[in-house]
């Protein structure tokens, strides 16, 4: 099911079958029961994370309430930190019980360091993974400003 | 920012624009492929409501979400003066990238750096949203949550 998850992600889809074989058994894929926490804020690591199945959560700790992003089958989580080397920038929780494939520090920084075409698409992978999250941050900030823009200053 | 050693490497993909002052590079919600690098001049972004969110000078990345994914840009962003920008059209870079993988790793780390940054900034923002919402925010706060949104500025 891993296998179909990694095809389902465009950039990783056009990797040889050797090269998606060799990403998928690198990955630790494990079930998870719910609220189990993937990633805890502030806390340093470079594991990348793959859901193979379920729902995570993508919270602030000082604000519990605030949901930043929810995140789906076939969406990566745990990217920021090994782009930029800092702590991690959110905490990532199971709602319900779900799949999720791991990728070691040791892999993901390989990865994203190398420029083989294995590499490559990684990186594709990563970049658009990241630009989806920066959207989805960018709606909701838009959301929550939108009222207030009826009283935003005249330039 | 991408350094002057890289785009260099990237001179065979990159294409010079010349802007003349209120020339438009992106259009909110227009869908654009190509990310530009200022090599000289200022460029401007704006917001739909027509507010200028802030300016961007040499060095200075735009354009790199539509690159990334082929979407809509998320601001506006016109030339205040004179402006010459190097452009890289994504279906080249992916051209380019099967005989230059080293090179194009390398510009794409440096857009996931940048992108990475500003949601770091981006959620942090959205938490002081969220802490406050009874209270008047001071327009002054708005406007720089919305600068360090679009142009990543602190």
């Amino acid at each position: 099911m891993s296998a179909d998850v990694l095809r389902s992600i465009p950039s990783l889809a056009v990797l040889e079958s050797s090269d998606l074989e060799a990403l998928e058994s690198a990955l630790d894929v494990r079930e998870y029961s719910d609220g189990h926490t993937f990633i805890r804020e502030g806390e340093r690591g470079q594991t990348i994370y793959v859901i193979i199945e379920g729902t995570v959560d993508v919270v602030r700790e000082e604000y519990s309430v605030e949901v930043l992003n929810e995140l789906g089958r076939g969406d990566l989580f745990g990217l920021l930190a090994l782009v930029d080397g800092e702590p991690r920038s959110a905490t990532c929780r199971a709602r319900g019980p779900c799949t999720v494939g791991a990728w070691t520090s040791t892999v993901t920084r390989l990865l994203f360091n190398q420029h083989a075409a294995i590499a490559f698409a990684f990186q594709i992978a990563l970049a658009a993974q990241l630009t989806r999250d920066f959207r989805q941050l960018d709606k909701r900030v838009r959301e929550r400003l939108g009222e207030r823009w009826a009283i935003a200053p005249e330039r | 920012m991408v350094s002057e050693a890289l785009l260099l490497e990237l001179q065979g993909i990159l294409h010079e624009r010349r802007l003349t002052p209120g020339q438009e590079l992106l259009r909110e919600d227009a869908v654009s492929a190509t990310v530009y690098v200022v090599r000289s001049g200022e460029l401007a972004v704006t917001v739909n409501t027509g507010q200028e969110l802030g300016r961007c000078g040499p060095g200075t990345v735009v354009g790199e979400l539509g690159f990334l994914d082929r979407g809509p840009a998320s601001a506006t962003v016109t030339s205040v003066s004179d402006t010459t920008v190097s452009g890289i059209e994504r279906s080249e870079f992916d051209a380019f990238a099967r005989t230059n993988p080293e090179i194009a790793s390398e510009l794409l780390r440096a857009l996931c750096t940048q992108v990475s940054s500003r949601i770091r900034r981006c959620s942090d923002r959205l938490d002081v949203l969220a802490q406050r919402p009874a209270e008047a925010p001071a327009q002054r706060s708005l406007f720089e949550t919305l600068r360090a949104l679009l142009v990543g500025e602190r």
